[in-house]
């Protein structure tokens, strides 16, 4: 029998709890295949079925729910828009309860002087991208590319990296404080927030950087209610420009040196001919580009930022190929990612490596996909990019395309997928920053057992029921059928 | 236990397994993009959740699932509004229509006592659309009507609603009348045009109303055919057009080509409401806009317009679930009064009846015919006289004066 029918009654001891759940919080349900639709993520892999859906509208119902799944010893699976694609908060057996923050949307306030802006954890990206352009203001951190959809909320617990990345790093370089609804009910809010007055301004100040806590770490230390981000006047003046490049290694030097000289808002490395030529159109086989965004209050300072990037590119022997990729790829930015899933399924492995490690990185991957007869066999797609971000590190997107229909290439893909994980964090030690049962598994054997202890400990100390996102835990995951 | 329980031809199923759970069909901006995520607000109310219960259909053994997951495939207004917005351009309101379809032939899915009271015993018994609406013996069905003017000849196809709705009818040929067009009931009774049953997931009922209406229509031998329900000229294009050379024309594209420059209603600003099946599926949102600009109307736009345009909240959900249906209404009401119009216009005859149903007051729901009828003065008795209250020399005779 498929494990799905196993959930297929409400059990008889939930109707308690139901009840329960109700006095507590309005939006509660128990259907079945209401159920069903949230034992998925954007990703390929169905989880457990949990038996209750809360859509809370405020903090005071959270916190009840919470409570009482304490007492009830309930899991609680935190949720945004669904669209993590690596297994983060959901459920890895049956039962629990979905937290389905998407109703908590609001955005809160605008401070044009201090530049910052305070939103509700179930806010899409699009949502705040659009009303912050209505005061002529943009968040400097603009979001993943699943933007129309993922949610502030999400992004914080998953560390996202975006758009925008390449100046200001992730969303955590941005976030200036949270309010937080811990795993006993009780609410904080951290930096200056702190203060009875409670007004975020400065991150790290009170004793701590405890916004960091909650920053990654995929809802299992508390829920995330609303989050305090820096903003910044939208710029009048932008460039966009895309080059390619023969060699991948000149393309990876210059892209250091531009994002060094040149401060980008966002600067993206194509880092396979395949790649290059699906995002960019362009016929010629070139084994890398690069499209660089720039922009600022005058033209003078986009026009020199470009003088400096058109000889920065020169030295590496770059070949401009016009604007109209890099525009494409920041104006649509929402739509760079989900127009290449007409490929078919995607399983993504984004992960953090340093600059100096990408050339290595690629000649992995490149041996690791295309080396491999039976990939090809499988007609999968590969797109290869970094996007540089902070000045410190880059995100390396593998992002692999296959077909959904067919149940027995699916299940090789995963396969694939999955060593890829494992060879990743193995010969060159990329790492993570989303989580979740995917990488989990993969994960806990590189970790460091004295890091692995303190994250048990600090779990212990803050959830000592361990109800709040269990299965995101770093060492949790178990063999997991696939569906 | 398991495997392929329902029959679906295999693109359809390729269809609903090409869903990479983006989410893009959630939200738009401020939004929701989905009329029924709005009011019920869980995921199995989108087209995501939807199609996520699809493939679970096609790989269980749904048997024992029914009613209250195929409940979840008609939780749906067929709006569109997701296909719109999805970046796989996959065919959410077409997938549930099919699974419909597969529902009603392999399973008894009228558990529902509101789908017994409404649907069985009204509509499938005399198929049209209005009985569905109103437990009303009696009502007709469409008629067809000749429209002559000197060597143009057109067929117009009256739809149920109008048929039953003596003011709008009337409305509409003092519109021809005023265009000197001359109208004749035909003998020949059209059927109901397929669309109601058919949006219930009955394919073999509309089948059937094709093969009558086409052998009517190739009778009269008329080539143009005048529809007002936009719920019909979407089945007659989609389905009937494929075998003939018939033209199917929507009123507001007839009368926008047949209306001279008019006498301007001094740039009152009235809203328009895209019906979804004219909008989003036909993709007609110029003609009527026109038609009310030539009428002298200024359009104040709701933020949620032309191919964003949200559902009035009617179709199958209007009678299977009349309460959400409401909820969705009121909010598209909510939104028409926010332009600050006292007007909301719209070319559909069901969204203003469902939008009518709905309404608290402080707004008027008009179809553009009302609108032109009441500035012709022919129907003295309707309620909106607003154009001629602020044109006091308002004579039907100044419009297209100079033709
Ligand atoms: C097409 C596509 C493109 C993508 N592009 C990017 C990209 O460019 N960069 C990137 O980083 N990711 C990307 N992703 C992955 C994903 O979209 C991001 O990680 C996104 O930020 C997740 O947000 P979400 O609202 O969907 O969160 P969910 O998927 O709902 O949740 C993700 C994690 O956050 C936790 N969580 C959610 N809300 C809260 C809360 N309020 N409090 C505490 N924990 C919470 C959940 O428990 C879970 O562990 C992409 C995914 C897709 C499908
Ligand atoms: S937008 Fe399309 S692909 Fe994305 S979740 Fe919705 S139906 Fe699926
Ligand atoms: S067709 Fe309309 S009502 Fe149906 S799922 Fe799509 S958006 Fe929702």
């Amino acid at each position: 029998m498929l494990k799905i029918l196993k959930n297929i009654q409400t059990k008889k001891e939930n109707n308690g709890i139901y009840v329960s759940l109700h006095e507590r919080a309005e939006n509660v349900n128990c259907d079945l295949f209401e159920r069903v639709c949230y034992s998925k993520d954007a990703g390929p892999i169905s989880f457990g079925i949990p038996d209750f859906i809360v859509q809370p509208r405020n903090d005071k119902e959270i916190q009840d729910i919470l409570r009482l799944a304490n007492q009830r010893r309930i899991p609680v699976y935190v949720r945004g828009g669904g669209t993590s694609a690596a297994g983060g908060g959901m459920p890895f057996t049956d039962g629990g309860l979905v937290l389905d923050m998407t109703r908590i949307n609001k955005l809160i306030s605008i401070d044009e002087f201090n530049l910052t802006v305070t939103v509700q954890a179930g806010i899409t990206w699009e949502q705040l991208i659009s009303e912050l352009s209505m005061k002529g203001f943009r968040p400097r951190f603009m979001g993943p590319h699943s933007g129309c959809s993922a949610v502030v909320g999400g992004s914080v617990a998953t560390a996202s990296i975006g758009y925008g990345s390449t100046k200001y790093g992730s969303i955590g370089h941005q976030i200036i404080g949270l309010k937080v609804i811990l795993p006993d009910g009780s609410i904080i809010k951290t930096g200056s927030g702190a203060l009875k007055e409670g007004l975020s301004f400065a991150r790290y100040c009170n004793g701590g950087d405890f916004a960091g806590l909650f920053i990654g770490s995929h809802g299992i230390f508390g829920v995330v209610y609303e989050v305090t981000l820096s903003i910044e006047p939208i710029p009048d003046n932008v460039s966009f420009s895309t080059y390619v490049f023969d060699k991948l290694e000149n393309a990876l030097k210059a892209a250091r040196e531009v994002q060094i000289k040149c401060k980008p808002e966002q600067l993206v490395v194509y880092c396979h001919p395949d790649t290059v030529s699906s995002l960019t159109n362009f016929e010629h086989n070139n084994n890398a580009g690069i499209s660089v965004i720039i922009d600022g209050f005058s033209e003078a300072v986009v026009s020199s930022g470009f003088q400096l990037l058109e000889n920065v590119m020169k030295e590496y022997d770059g070949k401009y190929i016009g604007e109209k990729y890099a525009k494409r790829f920041w104006t649509n930015r929402f739509q760079v990612v989900t127009s290449l899933m007409k490929n078919g399924m995607l399983l993504q492995s984004c992960h953090m490596i340093p600059p100096s490690m990408l050339l290595d990185a690629v000649k992995v991957a490149e041996k690791y996909f295309y080396e491999s007869n039976r990939i090809k066999d499988l007609g999968i797609k590969v797109f290869m990019n970094a996007t540089f971000s902070d000045g410190i590190s880059s995100n390396f997107v593998t992002n692999i395309f296959c077909e959904e229909s067919n149940m027995e290439i699916k299940k090789d893909v995963l396969g694939i997928w999955e060593a890829w994980m494992d060879q990743l964090l193995l010969t060159y030690g990329g790492a993570p920053y989303w989580l979740g049962y995917v990488w989990n598994r993969h994960l806990t054997d590189h970790l460091d057992n004295n890091y692995k202890l303190f994250i048990r400990k600090l779990k212990q100390c803050i959830d000592p029921n361990n109800i709040l996102n269990p299965d995101s835990l770093i060492d949790g995951g178990s063999d997991f059928e696939f569906r | 236990m398991g495997g392929q329980i329902l029959s679906l031809d295999s693109k359809l199923d390729q269809e609903i397994h090409k869903c990479a759970r983006c989410g893009y069909c959630r939200e738009k901006d401020t939004h929701d993009i989905c009329p029924v995520r709005s009011i019920l607000g869980f995921e199995s109310s989108y087209a995501r959740g939807k199609l996520y219960l699809a493939q679970f259909c096609l790989k269980e053994n749904i048997k024992k699932l029914t009613p209250d997951l195929i409940k979840k495939f008609y939780l749906c207004t067929m709006c569109g509004n997701c296909y719109k917005h999805c970046p796989l351009s996959i065919n959410t309101p077409k997938i549930i229509n099919e699974l419909r379809s597969e529902f009603l032939e392999n399973y008894n899915p009228f558990h529902d006592p509101i789908i017994i009271k409404n649907l069985v015993s009204n509509l499938y018994h005399n198929p049209t659309v209005i009985n569905a609406f109103i437990e009303r013996k009696g009502s007709v069905g469409p008629r067809l009507y000749l429209l002559n003017k000197n060597k143009e000849d057109y067929l117009f196809f009256s739809g149920c609603i109008n048929e039953n709705n003596k003011k709008s009818l009337e409305s509409i040929f003092d519109i021809f009348n005023y265009l000197d067009f001359e109208v004749t009931e035909l003998k020949e009774h059209a059927g109901c045009c397929g669309m109601p049953v058919f949006e219930f997931g009955h394919k073999d009922f509309l089948l059937s109303k094709i093969s009558n209406n086409m052998n009517i229509f190739k009778k009269i031998g008329m080539k143009k055919v005048i529809v007002n329900c936009p719920g019909c000229l979407h089945v007659f294009k989609e389905f009937y057009c494929t075998d003939s050379n018939i033209e199917f024309i929507h009123l507001t594209e007839f009368l926008n080509d047949n209306l001279g420059t008019l006498y301007p209603a001094n740039g009152i600003q009235v809203t328009y409401h895209d019906p979804c099946l004219l909008g989003r599926y036909l993709g007609i949102y110029e003609a009527p806009r026109q038609l009310l600009s030539k009428m002298g109307f200024a359009i104040k736009e709701m933020p949620r317009t032309k191919d964003e345009s949200f559902c009035c909240g009617g179709g199958t959900l209007s009678i299977m679930y009349p309460d959400i249906s409401r909820e969705i209404s009121r909010s598209r009401i909510t939104e028409a009064k926010k332009t600050g119009c006292s007007v909301l216009t719209t070319s559909c005859s069901l969204c203003k009846r469902n939008l009518a149903e709905s309404n608290e007051g402080g707004i008027e729901i008009l179809e553009i015919t009302d609108l032109l009828a009441s500035m012709l003065n022919r129907s003295p008795d309707l309620d909106l006289i607003v154009p001629l209250k602020v044109m006091p020399e308002f004579s039907g005779t100044m419009i297209g004066m100079e033709d």
